[in-house]
């Protein structure tokens, strides 16, 4: 299981980047999360909608509500223009933390 | 026999009970749960089993309240809540004030028009006080919609404060042609910006009205 702390450092990022392929809602980016990361990363369900209002209230995601396929009610959020800067500035620092670790591995083998 | 109407009915009560108060939050988190139950009920679950496993997924309501409490940052957005109760506060202080207004209005109406042996022109009077009069039903009318939360809530309480701020601002520069005192009318003028403010276009994504 992933450290907590991590998991929460990664949610901002990961919700940035999935939106970048296209419009989606909470409960298909959690089924994504879980299915991409092999069930590892396993975010409380509710947990996940905090996320998405704090992004939308800093500008970076927008929302409608829309209709599911049976006809509920159901909100949708696409990522804006600063989120699209926010997440290139979590690829740049996420790269070069793993930069550094991947660094520090290849070294300790010599 | 389990019924899931009743079961999300009384599970959406226990969110609201404990401190999810914002019904566009609650039918968000009531969306997934029932996509969630659909989908393992699908996939061969009993139905109660599935609304408690969703349940259980979505997390209790302590610890998403928390979560929902704060934007985030120093100086970060009020929390959804929060948010939501100050809403509550303004639409009711505007339905109040505009009633009291209201109230006023119209006993002077029946003074002025029927006691008063100097009667100005009928035509007049009705006319300034009507105007008066459908600015502080917009007050009313507007609040309330702004407790529901409806959308024209805002629109209808924004075009009142604007149209209050006129007479307002110009009473300021000219204080001996009004009734009331500078500091009301300052009071009066502040709190009409403070609402066109906290009402602005914008805010909208995140102030959750009800």
């Amino acid at each position: 299981m992933i450290r907590k702390e991590l998991v929460a450092a990664s949610a901002e990022p990961l919700v940035l980047a999935l939106l970048a392929r296209g419009e989606s809602y909470g409960y298909a980016i959690i089924q994504e999360v879980k299915a991409r990361s092999g069930g590892q990363l396993q975010w409380t369900d509710g947990m996940l909608y905090p996320v998405l209002h704090r992004l939308e209230r800093r500008g970076l995601i927008q929302a409608r509500w829309g209709e599911s396929e049976t006809g509920r009610k159901r909100k949708y959020y696409s990522l804006k223009k600063d989120g699209k800067a926010a997440m290139a500035k979590h690829d740049e620092q996420w790269t070069m933390v793993h930069a550094v670790l991947a660094g520090l591995k290849g070294e300790s083998y010599v | 026999m389990f019924d899931r109407e009743q079961a999300i009915t009384e599970w959406r009560q226990r969110m609201r009970a404990g401190g999810i108060i914002t019904p566009p939050t609650l039918d968000e988190l009531e969306s997934h749960l029932r996509e969630s139950m659909g989908e393992k009920v699908r996939a061969g679950w009993d139905e109660a089993a599935a609304f408690k496993a969703a349940g259980d997924e979505l997390g209790k309501a302590g610890l998403l309240k928390r979560e929902f409490a704060w934007a985030g940052g120093l100086w970060g957005g009020l929390g959804e809540n929060l948010a939501t109760r100050l809403n509550r506060l303004l639409a009711l202080t505007w339905v109040g004030l505009s009633f009291w207004l209201l109230s006023n209005t119209l006993l002077i109406c029946h003074e002025r028009f029927f006691q008063d042996a100097t009667k100005p022109t009928a035509g007049l009077l009705i006319l300034v006080l009507g105007i008066i009069a459908f600015q502080e039903l917009g007050g009313i009318i507007g609040g309330i919609l702004l407790l529901r939360g409806a959308a024209g809530g805002r629109y209808l309480i924004c075009t009142v404060a604007v149209l209050a701020l006129i007479p307002d601002t110009f009473a300021l520069f000219h204080p001996h042609n009004h009734p009331a005192t500078i500091g009301y009318i300052l009071a009066h003028v502040f709190f009409d910006l403070v609402t066109l403010w906290w009402l602005r276009p914008g805010r909208h994504a995140r102030v959750a009205v009800n």
